[in-house]
């Protein structure tokens, strides 16, 4: 081997050692084991109105308490989460609780109730989640 | 200063290497994603569908055991009562969730609008900000 080459191999193989470093690195940055889901939702007033959301077409009201919420997709695999509360930054929430179900009328939509705290049907603002795998 | 050549081709190998990663950073998204998991439950246990699921099972009257995939340190857990189909209107629940011991486990508990124990489906969201073992 010529001093030449010799000289060379040093540096050669500092380069190669950080740039395997960084590329497993890098690759391990890239393939994280997430599960991930697609996720809808809707903050909803009261009366049925939407206050903001994501991939929602419409809010039906049918009744004291009654809502369906349909999204741009068929929503039927998916898991809902409804909790009750506003987006407004101001006035209280009524308490209650709140119930979902996949909506009978339509594939897209999600069917909330919302009750008072004694189980009485009543208006309260939601937030629904919707997670599709 | 007077570097030899050699070691000048170092540096332009991690400068290069250095800029790759700069680049890389640059084209990560600037929104934050989490890990989703969800569970839907029927009232007697068993699970009608889900994402990153084990299992679950009625461990008695209004209590439920979810194993998921993976830890649920560090995630946030949600859950409302509701039905697992698209039909009916589910009556007034009251859902509570708390992690256990077994540290992919998530115990439910779901009661009626008086607070007494009663069995009811359920859907059930992790969101946990990585995949874990």
């Amino acid at each position: 081997m010529t001093q030449h080459v010799k000289a060379w191999l040093a540096p050669l193989a500092l380069a190669l050692l950080v740039g395997v470093t960084l590329t497993a690195a890098a690759a391990e940055a890239q393939s994280p084991t997430l599960i991930t889901s697609t996720t809808l939702y809707a903050s909803v007033k009261a009366n049925g109105t939407l206050a903001s959301g994501n991939g929602v077409v419409s809010i039906l009201t049918a009744g004291t308490g009654n809502y369906v919420v349909v999204f741009n997709r068929n929503v039927r695999d998916c898991a809902y989460e409804g909790t009750i509360g506003s987006s407004a930054t101001s006035g209280a929430v009524n308490t209650g609780e709140i119930t979902v179900v996949g909506a009978a009328i339509d594939v897209n939509g999600v069917f909330v109730t919302t009750d008072d705290s004694n189980g009485v049907s009543a208006g309260r603002p939601f937030m629904l989640s919707v997670y599709c795998s | 200063m007077h570097l030899e050549k050699k070691w000048l081709f170092v540096l332009a190998v991690l400068a290069a290497l250095g800029a790759s990663a700069a680049d890389a950073a640059a084209q990560e998204p600037t929104f934050i994603t989490s890990n989703t998991l969800f569970a839907v439950v029927e009232s007697n246990g068993a699970l009608v569908r889900g994402n990153g699921i084990n299992f679950s099972v009625r461990n008695g009257l209004g209590s439920y055991t979810v194993q998921f995939l993976q830890t649920t340190a560090g995630c946030a857990i949600q859950a409302s009562g509701g039905f697992t189909g698209s039909t009916g209107a589910p009556p007034p629940t009251e859902v509570t969730v708390r992690r256990t011991t077994n540290k992919r486990n998530v115990l439910v508990n779901t009661q009626n609008a008086g607070g007494v124990l009663v069995d009811s489906a359920f859907h059930l969201v992790l969101n946990c900000a990585k995949g874990a073992a």
